[in-house]
Protein backbone atom coordinates (compact mmCIF):
# COMPACT_ATOMS: atom_id res chain seq x y z
CA UNK A 1 0.00 0.00 0.00
CA UNK A 2 1.57 3.30 -1.04
CA UNK A 3 1.75 5.42 2.25
CA UNK A 4 1.74 8.68 0.17
CA UNK A 5 1.01 9.14 -3.57
CA UNK A 6 1.10 12.22 -5.21
CA UNK A 7 -0.74 13.24 -8.41
CA UNK A 8 -0.37 15.15 -10.87
CA UNK A 9 0.89 17.92 -8.43
CA UNK A 10 2.55 21.70 -9.99
CA UNK A 11 3.71 24.26 -7.66
CA UNK A 12 4.14 27.84 -8.40
CA UNK A 13 4.84 30.74 -6.56
CA UNK A 14 4.21 33.92 -6.94
CA UNK A 15 7.41 36.48 -6.35
CA UNK A 16 7.99 40.18 -6.85
CA UNK A 17 10.13 39.27 -10.02
CA UNK A 18 7.47 37.04 -11.38
CA UNK A 19 5.91 33.33 -11.19
CA UNK A 20 8.95 30.68 -10.76
CA UNK A 21 7.28 26.93 -11.22
CA UNK A 22 8.94 25.13 -8.70
CA UNK A 23 7.33 21.95 -9.74
CA UNK A 24 5.76 20.39 -12.49
CA UNK A 25 3.21 17.43 -13.09
CA UNK A 26 4.86 15.27 -10.23
CA UNK A 27 3.62 12.00 -10.28
CA UNK A 28 5.34 9.72 -7.21
CA UNK A 29 4.06 7.02 -5.07
CA UNK A 30 5.75 5.75 -2.11
CA UNK A 31 5.36 2.69 -0.64
CA UNK A 32 5.00 1.36 2.97
CA UNK A 33 9.01 0.84 4.11
CA UNK A 34 10.45 2.19 1.54
CA UNK A 35 13.29 4.39 1.75
CA UNK A 36 12.34 6.21 -0.83
CA UNK A 37 14.97 9.07 -2.65
CA UNK A 38 15.02 12.09 -4.40
CA UNK A 39 17.56 13.35 -5.77
CA UNK A 40 18.71 16.79 -8.31
CA UNK A 41 20.32 19.43 -7.89
CA UNK A 42 20.11 22.82 -6.13
CA UNK A 43 16.74 24.76 -7.29
CA UNK A 44 15.80 21.76 -8.92
CA UNK A 45 12.62 21.81 -6.50
CA UNK A 46 13.72 18.77 -3.82
CA UNK A 47 12.30 21.20 -1.03
CA UNK A 48 9.17 22.55 -2.21
CA UNK A 49 8.45 18.73 -2.81
CA UNK A 50 8.99 17.86 0.50
CA UNK A 51 7.29 20.38 1.87
CA UNK A 52 3.84 19.54 -0.23
CA UNK A 53 3.91 15.91 1.01
CA UNK A 54 3.26 17.46 4.82
CA UNK A 55 1.11 20.66 2.89
CA UNK A 56 4.08 23.15 4.63
CA UNK A 57 3.60 24.15 1.13
CA UNK A 58 -0.33 23.82 -0.65
CA UNK A 59 0.40 22.81 -4.23
CA UNK A 60 -1.30 24.72 -6.68
CA UNK A 61 -2.22 22.23 -8.90
CA UNK A 62 -2.70 18.13 -8.17
CA UNK A 63 -3.10 15.75 -5.20
CA UNK A 64 -1.28 15.00 -2.11
CA UNK A 65 -2.91 11.51 -0.62
CA UNK A 66 -1.48 10.18 3.05
CA UNK A 67 -2.85 7.07 4.02
CA UNK A 68 -5.21 7.05 1.21
CA UNK A 69 -6.73 10.48 2.56
CA UNK A 70 -6.59 13.53 0.61
CA UNK A 71 -4.57 15.95 2.48
CA UNK A 72 -6.66 19.10 0.64
CA UNK A 73 -9.74 17.41 1.96
CA UNK A 74 -8.76 17.62 5.57
CA UNK A 75 -9.79 20.50 7.77
CA UNK A 76 -6.81 22.73 9.78
CA UNK A 77 -7.47 20.30 12.89
CA UNK A 78 -7.12 16.97 10.86
CA UNK A 79 -3.81 18.39 8.77
CA UNK A 80 -2.58 18.93 12.19
CA UNK A 81 -2.94 15.44 13.31
CA UNK A 82 -1.58 14.18 10.36
CA UNK A 83 1.10 16.03 10.43
CA UNK A 84 1.70 14.34 13.77
CA UNK A 85 2.38 11.41 11.57
CA UNK A 86 5.25 12.66 9.81
CA UNK A 87 8.10 13.48 11.01
CA UNK A 88 10.80 15.96 9.32
CA UNK A 89 14.46 16.14 9.61
CA UNK A 90 16.55 19.29 8.40
CA UNK A 91 19.34 20.06 6.86
CA UNK A 92 19.75 22.78 9.72
CA UNK A 93 18.82 20.26 12.68
CA UNK A 94 16.45 23.20 13.50
CA UNK A 95 16.47 22.13 17.59
CA UNK A 96 14.62 24.60 20.12
CA UNK A 97 17.53 26.63 21.36
CA UNK A 98 16.87 27.10 24.49
CA UNK A 99 15.88 23.23 25.42
CA UNK A 100 17.83 20.42 26.32
CA UNK A 101 17.53 17.43 24.29
CA UNK A 102 15.40 15.39 26.26
CA UNK A 103 12.94 18.49 26.26
CA UNK A 104 12.88 18.94 22.37
CA UNK A 105 12.43 15.64 22.21
CA UNK A 106 9.37 15.63 24.20
CA UNK A 107 7.97 19.16 22.23
CA UNK A 108 6.10 16.98 19.35
CA UNK A 109 4.50 14.83 22.45
CA UNK A 110 3.31 18.40 24.55
CA UNK A 111 1.73 19.30 21.23
CA UNK A 112 0.10 15.84 20.87
CA UNK A 113 -1.20 16.61 24.58
CA UNK A 114 0.51 13.55 25.74
CA UNK A 115 1.77 13.81 29.45
CA UNK A 116 5.05 15.11 30.60
CA UNK A 117 5.86 12.08 32.78
CA UNK A 118 4.74 9.75 29.66
CA UNK A 119 6.90 12.09 27.53
CA UNK A 120 9.73 12.13 29.25
CA UNK A 121 9.94 7.96 29.44
CA UNK A 122 9.17 8.11 25.58
CA UNK A 123 12.02 10.49 25.05
CA UNK A 124 14.33 8.64 26.75
CA UNK A 125 13.58 5.54 25.07
CA UNK A 126 14.47 7.67 22.05
CA UNK A 127 18.02 9.20 23.25
CA UNK A 128 18.73 5.28 23.93
CA UNK A 129 17.51 4.51 20.03
CA UNK A 130 19.75 7.08 18.83
CA UNK A 131 22.87 6.43 21.07
CA UNK A 132 22.59 9.66 23.37
CA UNK A 133 21.45 8.75 26.61
CA UNK A 134 24.15 10.22 28.66
CA UNK A 135 23.34 13.61 26.84
CA UNK A 136 19.90 14.15 27.77
CA UNK A 137 20.40 17.22 29.60
CA UNK A 138 22.78 19.22 26.97
CA UNK A 139 21.55 21.85 25.26
CA UNK A 140 22.21 22.10 21.68
CA UNK A 141 24.78 24.78 21.76
CA UNK A 142 26.22 21.55 23.55
CA UNK A 143 26.06 19.55 20.95
CA UNK A 144 27.83 18.65 17.99
CA UNK A 145 26.45 18.65 13.89
CA UNK A 146 25.93 14.67 14.29
CA UNK A 147 24.70 14.60 18.08
CA UNK A 148 22.27 17.23 17.08
CA UNK A 149 20.66 15.66 13.92
CA UNK A 150 20.65 12.64 15.99
CA UNK A 151 18.30 14.18 18.56
CA UNK A 152 16.18 16.03 15.26
CA UNK A 153 15.77 12.29 14.18
CA UNK A 154 14.59 11.37 17.93
CA UNK A 155 12.62 14.27 17.49
CA UNK A 156 10.93 13.02 14.79
CA UNK A 157 10.28 9.61 15.65
CA UNK A 158 8.86 10.81 19.24
CA UNK A 159 5.12 10.63 17.88
CA UNK A 160 5.56 7.04 16.47
CA UNK A 161 4.96 8.67 12.85
CA UNK A 162 4.11 6.28 9.55
CA UNK A 163 6.64 8.78 7.57
CA UNK A 164 9.91 10.40 7.96
CA UNK A 165 10.85 13.33 5.80
CA UNK A 166 14.45 14.26 5.45
CA UNK A 167 15.77 17.08 3.39
CA UNK A 168 19.02 16.86 2.80
CA UNK A 169 19.75 15.78 6.43
CA UNK A 170 23.22 14.66 5.93
CA UNK A 171 24.61 17.96 3.73
CA UNK A 172 25.76 19.58 6.31
CA UNK A 173 27.74 16.59 7.99
CA UNK A 174 31.04 15.56 7.29
CA UNK A 175 31.63 11.98 5.39
CA UNK A 176 31.85 9.98 8.72
CA UNK A 177 28.72 11.61 10.12
CA UNK A 178 26.87 11.24 7.20
CA UNK A 179 27.36 7.19 6.89
CA UNK A 180 26.53 6.63 10.58
CA UNK A 181 23.50 9.02 10.46
CA UNK A 182 22.13 7.07 7.47
CA UNK A 183 23.09 3.88 9.04
CA UNK A 184 21.02 5.38 11.90
CA UNK A 185 18.04 5.96 9.63
CA UNK A 186 18.57 2.45 8.15
CA UNK A 187 18.05 1.03 11.02
CA UNK A 188 14.96 2.87 12.34
CA UNK A 189 13.33 1.94 9.04
CA UNK A 190 14.10 -1.82 9.38
CA UNK A 191 13.03 -1.86 12.32
CA UNK A 192 10.47 0.60 13.57
CA UNK A 193 9.24 0.14 10.01
CA UNK A 194 9.36 3.75 8.95
CA UNK A 195 9.11 4.76 5.74
CA UNK A 196 11.61 7.28 4.75
CA UNK A 197 11.74 9.44 2.27
CA UNK A 198 15.22 11.35 1.73
CA UNK A 199 16.35 14.51 -0.07
CA UNK A 200 19.51 15.04 -1.17
CA UNK A 201 22.30 16.22 -4.04
CA UNK A 202 24.44 13.34 -3.74
CA UNK A 203 24.28 10.37 -5.29
CA UNK A 204 26.06 8.51 -2.20
CA UNK A 205 23.52 8.83 -0.39
CA UNK A 206 21.16 7.51 -2.40
CA UNK A 207 23.25 4.98 -2.89
CA UNK A 208 24.01 4.02 0.44
CA UNK A 209 20.11 3.95 2.26
CA UNK A 210 17.59 3.37 -1.12
CA UNK A 211 15.40 1.31 -2.31
CA UNK A 212 13.89 3.22 -4.98
CA UNK A 213 14.58 6.46 -6.58
CA UNK A 214 13.16 9.89 -7.97
CA UNK A 215 15.62 12.11 -10.27
CA UNK A 216 14.18 15.72 -10.31
CA UNK A 217 15.20 18.09 -12.93
CA UNK A 218 14.19 21.73 -13.52
CA UNK A 219 11.03 21.08 -11.64
CA UNK A 220 9.88 17.74 -13.29
CA UNK A 221 10.45 14.32 -12.22
CA UNK A 222 12.56 12.98 -15.15
CA UNK A 223 13.13 8.84 -14.25
CA UNK A 224 12.10 6.82 -11.48
CA UNK A 225 12.95 3.20 -10.31
CA UNK A 226 14.48 0.79 -7.87
CA UNK A 227 18.13 2.50 -7.47
CA UNK A 228 19.73 -0.98 -8.69
CA UNK A 229 18.43 -0.26 -12.39
CA UNK A 230 18.75 3.28 -12.69
CA UNK A 231 22.56 3.26 -11.08
CA UNK A 232 23.52 0.40 -13.45
CA UNK A 233 20.94 1.70 -16.24
CA UNK A 234 20.49 5.67 -16.13
CA UNK A 235 18.24 6.95 -19.07
CA UNK A 236 18.22 10.74 -18.47
CA UNK A 237 20.71 13.34 -18.52
CA UNK A 238 20.96 14.71 -15.31
CA UNK A 239 20.62 10.60 -13.99
CA UNK A 240 23.85 10.14 -15.65
CA UNK A 241 25.15 13.17 -14.60
CA UNK A 242 24.57 12.69 -11.43
CA UNK A 243 26.59 8.97 -11.29
CA UNK A 244 28.78 9.40 -13.85
CA UNK A 245 31.91 10.70 -13.22
CA UNK A 246 33.06 13.92 -15.15
CA UNK A 247 36.24 13.61 -16.88
CA UNK A 248 36.44 9.91 -17.07
CA UNK A 249 35.82 9.59 -21.11
CA UNK A 250 38.29 11.98 -22.33
CA UNK A 251 39.15 10.46 -25.99
CA UNK A 252 42.58 8.78 -26.78
CA UNK A 253 43.44 8.35 -30.35
CA UNK A 254 42.77 4.79 -31.42
CA UNK A 255 41.32 3.67 -28.34
CA UNK A 256 37.52 2.99 -27.66
CA UNK A 257 35.86 3.96 -23.86
CA UNK A 258 33.41 1.28 -22.77
CA UNK A 259 31.08 1.37 -19.87
CA UNK A 260 30.50 -1.59 -18.26
CA UNK A 261 28.03 -2.08 -15.75
CA UNK A 262 27.88 -5.03 -12.88
CA UNK A 263 25.12 -6.38 -10.94
CA UNK A 264 24.84 -8.83 -8.62
CA UNK A 265 26.75 -11.96 -9.50
CA UNK A 266 29.41 -10.96 -12.12
CA UNK A 267 31.10 -8.49 -9.70
CA UNK A 268 32.60 -11.70 -8.50
CA UNK A 269 33.76 -12.50 -11.52
CA UNK A 270 37.46 -11.71 -12.40
CA UNK A 271 36.01 -10.13 -15.38
CA UNK A 272 39.11 -8.08 -16.18
CA UNK A 273 41.53 -10.36 -15.90
CA UNK A 274 39.64 -13.23 -18.03
CA UNK A 275 39.11 -10.34 -20.66
CA UNK A 276 42.90 -9.63 -21.02
CA UNK A 277 43.54 -13.13 -21.31
CA UNK A 278 41.17 -14.30 -23.49
CA UNK A 279 40.84 -11.36 -25.75
CA UNK A 280 44.61 -10.29 -25.35
CA UNK A 281 44.43 -7.28 -25.28
CA UNK A 282 45.49 -3.95 -22.95
CA UNK A 283 42.87 -2.99 -21.06
CA UNK A 284 43.09 1.11 -18.98
CA UNK A 285 40.56 1.10 -16.11
CA UNK A 286 39.81 4.52 -16.47
CA UNK A 287 37.24 4.27 -13.55
CA UNK A 288 36.07 2.29 -11.68
CA UNK A 289 33.46 2.29 -8.86
CA UNK A 290 31.76 -0.64 -7.64
CA UNK A 291 30.28 -1.57 -4.04
CA UNK A 292 27.44 -3.27 -2.19
CA UNK A 293 24.30 -2.04 -2.57
CA UNK A 294 21.28 -3.18 -0.44
CA UNK A 295 23.08 -6.85 -0.48
CA UNK A 296 23.59 -7.19 -4.15
CA UNK A 297 27.06 -6.25 -5.84
CA UNK A 298 26.76 -3.52 -8.27
CA UNK A 299 28.74 -0.89 -9.48
CA UNK A 300 30.54 0.20 -12.73
CA UNK A 301 33.46 0.95 -14.92
CA UNK A 302 35.11 2.70 -17.27
CA UNK A 303 37.67 0.93 -19.40
CA UNK A 304 39.34 1.45 -22.55
CA UNK A 305 40.55 -0.66 -25.30
CA UNK A 306 42.00 -0.65 -28.47
CA UNK A 307 39.99 0.30 -31.68
CA UNK A 308 41.06 -2.76 -33.69
CA UNK A 309 40.06 -4.78 -30.07
CA UNK A 310 36.95 -3.48 -29.74
CA UNK A 311 34.47 -6.28 -30.83
CA UNK A 312 36.62 -8.66 -30.24
CA UNK A 313 36.05 -6.86 -26.41
CA UNK A 314 31.84 -6.88 -26.98
CA UNK A 315 31.66 -10.24 -28.09
CA UNK A 316 33.18 -10.94 -24.65
CA UNK A 317 30.78 -9.30 -22.81
CA UNK A 318 27.71 -10.47 -25.11
CA UNK A 319 29.17 -14.40 -23.93
CA UNK A 320 29.63 -13.95 -19.98
CA UNK A 321 26.02 -11.77 -20.42
CA UNK A 322 27.50 -8.22 -18.74
CA UNK A 323 25.93 -5.09 -19.83
CA UNK A 324 28.10 -2.72 -21.20
CA UNK A 325 28.11 0.08 -24.11
CA UNK A 326 30.81 2.14 -25.57
CA UNK A 327 30.93 5.87 -24.61
CA UNK A 328 31.62 8.02 -27.80
CA UNK B 1 18.03 72.49 53.70
CA UNK B 2 19.04 70.06 56.31
CA UNK B 3 20.88 66.70 55.50
CA UNK B 4 17.72 64.34 57.21
CA UNK B 5 15.19 66.53 55.14
CA UNK B 6 17.16 66.22 51.87
CA UNK B 7 17.61 62.77 52.20
CA UNK B 8 14.43 61.94 52.68
CA UNK B 9 13.39 64.19 50.11
CA UNK B 10 15.88 62.24 47.95
CA UNK B 11 14.52 58.61 49.24
CA UNK B 12 10.56 59.87 48.33
CA UNK B 13 11.71 61.12 44.57
CA UNK B 14 13.73 57.72 44.45
CA UNK B 15 10.93 55.33 45.47
CA UNK B 16 8.53 57.40 43.41
CA UNK B 17 10.53 57.09 40.50
CA UNK B 18 10.77 53.25 41.36
CA UNK B 19 7.29 53.01 41.48
CA UNK B 20 6.39 55.27 38.37
CA UNK B 21 9.13 53.13 36.37
CA UNK B 22 8.17 49.70 36.81
CA UNK B 23 4.93 50.43 37.14
CA UNK B 24 4.78 51.98 33.42
CA UNK B 25 6.90 48.83 32.06
CA UNK B 26 4.87 46.23 33.34
CA UNK B 27 1.25 47.71 32.03
CA UNK B 28 3.84 48.49 28.41
CA UNK B 29 4.73 45.15 28.24
CA UNK B 30 0.47 43.57 29.17
CA UNK B 31 -0.14 45.91 26.05
CA UNK B 32 3.01 45.62 24.24
CA UNK B 33 4.00 41.74 24.49
CA UNK B 34 0.27 41.07 22.68
CA UNK B 35 0.54 43.68 20.17
CA UNK B 36 4.28 43.11 19.19
CA UNK B 37 3.41 39.30 18.58
CA UNK B 38 0.23 39.85 16.58
CA UNK B 39 2.51 42.02 14.91
CA UNK B 40 5.07 39.29 14.15
CA UNK B 41 2.83 36.82 12.87
CA UNK B 42 0.21 38.89 10.95
CA UNK B 43 3.83 39.85 9.05
CA UNK B 44 3.62 38.38 5.45
CA UNK B 45 6.35 36.29 6.44
CA UNK B 46 4.62 35.23 9.86
CA UNK B 47 2.71 31.82 11.25
CA UNK B 48 -1.07 33.62 10.22
CA UNK B 49 -0.61 36.68 7.60
CA UNK B 50 -2.84 39.18 7.71
CA UNK B 51 -2.43 42.32 5.72
CA UNK B 52 -5.54 43.88 7.29
CA UNK B 53 -4.63 43.77 10.94
CA UNK B 54 -0.90 43.85 10.51
CA UNK B 55 -1.19 47.47 8.63
CA UNK B 56 -4.31 48.73 10.82
CA UNK B 57 -2.13 48.04 14.14
CA UNK B 58 1.69 49.14 12.71
CA UNK B 59 -0.29 52.39 11.73
CA UNK B 60 -1.62 53.03 15.09
CA UNK B 61 1.65 51.95 16.43
CA UNK B 62 3.52 54.77 14.65
CA UNK B 63 1.60 57.58 14.84
CA UNK B 64 1.88 57.01 18.91
CA UNK B 65 5.30 56.39 18.46
CA UNK B 66 5.72 59.39 16.38
CA UNK B 67 4.43 62.57 19.04
CA UNK B 68 6.96 63.45 20.99
CA UNK B 69 6.70 62.07 24.99
CA UNK B 70 6.11 65.92 26.23
CA UNK B 71 3.28 66.82 23.47
CA UNK B 72 1.59 63.10 24.17
CA UNK B 73 2.03 64.09 28.09
CA UNK B 74 0.43 66.84 28.05
CA UNK B 75 -2.59 66.02 25.22
CA UNK B 76 -3.29 63.16 27.17
CA UNK B 77 -4.04 64.72 30.55
CA UNK B 78 -8.00 64.66 30.08
CA UNK B 79 -7.56 60.87 30.00
CA UNK B 80 -5.58 60.82 32.79
CA UNK B 81 -7.88 63.27 34.35
CA UNK B 82 -10.60 60.10 33.58
CA UNK B 83 -8.64 57.45 34.61
CA UNK B 84 -6.75 58.46 37.94
CA UNK B 85 -9.29 61.34 38.67
CA UNK B 86 -5.99 64.16 38.76
CA UNK B 87 -2.89 64.76 36.25
CA UNK B 88 -0.06 65.86 38.67
CA UNK B 89 1.67 62.89 40.94
CA UNK B 90 3.25 59.56 40.25
CA UNK B 91 0.49 57.88 40.12
CA UNK B 92 -0.73 60.13 37.16
CA UNK B 93 2.24 60.10 35.49
CA UNK B 94 1.84 56.38 34.81
CA UNK B 95 -0.78 56.83 31.95
CA UNK B 96 0.84 58.93 29.54
CA UNK B 97 4.65 56.44 30.65
CA UNK B 98 1.85 53.51 29.65
CA UNK B 99 0.63 55.19 26.52
CA UNK B 100 4.41 56.44 24.59
CA UNK B 101 5.97 53.06 25.92
CA UNK B 102 2.96 50.58 25.21
CA UNK B 103 4.25 50.85 21.11
CA UNK B 104 7.85 51.31 21.55
CA UNK B 105 7.89 47.62 23.70
CA UNK B 106 5.64 46.51 20.56
CA UNK B 107 8.29 46.74 18.19
CA UNK B 108 11.16 45.67 20.33
CA UNK B 109 8.91 42.67 20.91
CA UNK B 110 7.89 41.85 17.58
CA UNK B 111 11.79 42.64 16.37
CA UNK B 112 12.85 40.14 19.20
CA UNK B 113 10.50 37.06 17.74
CA UNK B 114 11.79 38.11 14.50
CA UNK B 115 15.10 36.95 15.25
CA UNK B 116 13.87 33.39 16.02
CA UNK B 117 15.12 31.16 13.36
CA UNK B 118 12.28 30.21 10.58
CA UNK B 119 13.67 26.30 10.63
CA UNK B 120 12.48 26.41 14.21
CA UNK B 121 9.14 27.37 13.38
CA UNK B 122 8.78 25.38 10.24
CA UNK B 123 9.87 22.22 12.29
CA UNK B 124 7.63 23.10 14.57
CA UNK B 125 4.77 23.37 12.15
CA UNK B 126 5.60 19.88 10.86
CA UNK B 127 4.86 18.37 13.65
CA UNK B 128 1.61 19.75 13.73
CA UNK B 129 2.19 22.72 16.29
CA UNK B 130 -1.22 25.22 16.62
CA UNK B 131 -0.48 28.85 15.56
CA UNK B 132 -0.95 29.39 19.60
CA UNK B 133 1.40 26.53 20.10
CA UNK B 134 4.13 27.72 18.10
CA UNK B 135 3.72 31.75 20.12
CA UNK B 136 3.73 30.07 24.05
CA UNK B 137 5.98 26.99 22.81
CA UNK B 138 8.17 28.36 20.03
CA UNK B 139 8.22 32.21 19.89
CA UNK B 140 8.47 32.95 23.48
CA UNK B 141 10.36 30.79 24.99
CA UNK B 142 13.20 30.71 22.13
CA UNK B 143 12.99 34.50 21.95
CA UNK B 144 13.18 35.01 25.72
CA UNK B 145 16.75 36.26 26.43
CA UNK B 146 16.19 38.57 22.86
CA UNK B 147 13.11 40.12 25.26
CA UNK B 148 14.89 40.36 27.96
CA UNK B 149 17.46 42.20 26.74
CA UNK B 150 14.37 44.29 25.40
CA UNK B 151 12.92 44.68 28.41
CA UNK B 152 15.87 46.45 30.05
CA UNK B 153 16.30 49.09 27.32
CA UNK B 154 12.22 49.02 27.89
CA UNK B 155 12.63 49.80 31.83
CA UNK B 156 15.73 52.63 31.06
CA UNK B 157 14.00 54.48 28.51
CA UNK B 158 11.17 54.84 30.32
CA UNK B 159 13.15 55.96 33.47
CA UNK B 160 14.32 58.56 31.29
CA UNK B 161 10.41 59.83 30.48
CA UNK B 162 9.27 59.88 34.00
CA UNK B 163 12.09 62.40 34.67
CA UNK B 164 10.29 64.08 31.69
CA UNK B 165 7.12 64.19 33.43
CA UNK B 166 9.12 65.99 36.08
CA UNK B 167 8.23 69.27 34.30
CA UNK B 168 4.66 68.64 34.41
CA UNK B 169 4.37 67.85 38.05
CA UNK B 170 5.12 64.40 37.60
CA UNK B 171 6.67 63.72 41.06
CA UNK B 172 9.92 61.67 41.34
CA UNK B 173 13.45 62.69 40.77
CA UNK B 174 12.46 64.69 37.67
CA UNK B 175 10.45 66.81 39.68
CA UNK B 176 13.17 67.42 42.71
CA UNK B 177 15.72 68.30 39.85
CA UNK B 178 13.45 70.55 37.82
CA UNK B 179 12.13 72.21 41.16
CA UNK B 180 15.26 72.91 43.13
CA UNK B 181 17.81 72.67 40.50
CA UNK B 182 16.17 74.56 37.85
CA UNK B 183 13.68 76.89 39.62
CA UNK B 184 15.36 77.15 42.68
CA UNK B 185 19.09 77.52 41.40
CA UNK B 186 20.17 74.51 44.17
CA UNK B 187 22.68 72.83 41.34
CA UNK B 188 24.07 70.54 44.42
CA UNK B 189 20.54 68.92 44.80
CA UNK B 190 20.47 68.45 41.03
CA UNK B 191 23.52 66.90 40.91
CA UNK B 192 23.03 64.46 43.39
CA UNK B 193 19.31 63.51 41.49
CA UNK B 194 21.13 62.83 38.31
CA UNK B 195 23.79 60.85 40.10
CA UNK B 196 21.19 58.71 41.56
CA UNK B 197 19.50 58.31 37.99
CA UNK B 198 22.81 56.86 36.53
CA UNK B 199 23.00 54.54 39.90
CA UNK B 200 19.61 53.31 38.75
CA UNK B 201 20.22 52.94 35.25
CA UNK B 202 23.32 51.22 35.89
CA UNK B 203 21.24 48.54 38.46
CA UNK B 204 18.31 48.03 35.95
CA UNK B 205 21.15 47.56 33.40
CA UNK B 206 23.11 45.27 35.15
CA UNK B 207 20.46 43.20 36.21
CA UNK B 208 19.09 42.49 32.78
CA UNK B 209 22.19 41.78 31.42
CA UNK B 210 22.72 38.63 34.53
CA UNK B 211 19.74 37.96 33.85
CA UNK B 212 20.05 37.18 30.23
CA UNK B 213 23.21 35.43 30.39
CA UNK B 214 21.96 33.38 32.69
CA UNK B 215 18.96 32.38 30.75
CA UNK B 216 20.47 32.32 26.93
CA UNK B 217 21.24 28.63 26.75
CA UNK B 218 22.89 29.35 23.21
CA UNK B 219 26.33 30.41 24.76
CA UNK B 220 27.42 28.21 27.39
N1 LIG C 1 8.81 30.49 -0.80
C1 LIG C 1 9.29 30.63 -2.06
N2 LIG C 1 9.00 31.74 -2.78
C2 LIG C 1 9.44 31.88 -4.04
N3 LIG C 1 10.21 30.98 -4.69
C3 LIG C 1 10.53 29.86 -4.03
C4 LIG C 1 10.10 29.63 -2.69
N4 LIG C 1 10.58 28.43 -2.28
C5 LIG C 1 11.29 27.94 -3.33
N5 LIG C 1 11.26 28.79 -4.38
C6 LIG C 1 11.89 28.58 -5.70
O1 LIG C 1 11.51 27.31 -6.18
C7 LIG C 1 12.60 26.65 -6.79
C8 LIG C 1 12.85 25.33 -6.12
O2 LIG C 1 13.36 25.55 -4.83
P1 LIG C 1 13.64 24.38 -3.80
O3 LIG C 1 12.45 23.50 -3.73
O4 LIG C 1 14.10 25.00 -2.53
O5 LIG C 1 14.84 23.62 -4.52
P2 LIG C 1 15.89 22.55 -3.94
O6 LIG C 1 15.45 22.15 -2.58
O7 LIG C 1 15.85 21.44 -4.92
O8 LIG C 1 17.21 23.23 -3.94
C9 LIG C 1 13.77 27.61 -6.73
O9 LIG C 1 13.85 28.30 -7.95
C10 LIG C 1 13.40 28.54 -5.60
O10 LIG C 1 13.96 29.81 -5.81
MG1 LIG D 1 16.44 22.35 -0.72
Amino acid sequence: MSVVRIENLSKTFHTANGDVQALRNIDLSIEEGDIFGIIGLSGAGKSTLVRCINFLEIPTEGTVYFENNDLKSLTHKELLRARQSMGMIFQGFNLLEQRTAIKNICFPLEISGVDKKSAEKRARELLDIVGLRDRERSYPSQLSGGQKQRVAIARALATNPKVLLCDEATSALDPNTTRSILALLKEINRTMGVTVIIITHEMSVIEQICNRVAVIDKSRIVEEGNVKDIFANPQSDMAKQLILPKNAIHSLDDYKAVRIVFDGLSSYEPVIANLIMECNVPVNIMYANTKDVNGTAAGEMIIQVPDTAINKVNAYFDRIGIKYKEEM
Amino acid sequence: MEIAKLADLLLRGTGETLYMTLLSTFLAYVIGLPVGIILNITDKDGICPNRGINTVLGVIVNIIRSIPFIILLVAIIPVTRFIVGTSIGSTATIVPLTAAAGPFVARMVESSIKEVDAGVIEAAQSMGASPLQIIFKVLIPEAKPSLIVGSTIAITTILGYSTMAGFVGGGGLGSIAINYGYYRYQTDIMMVTVVLLVVVVQLFQEIGMRITRKTDKRIN
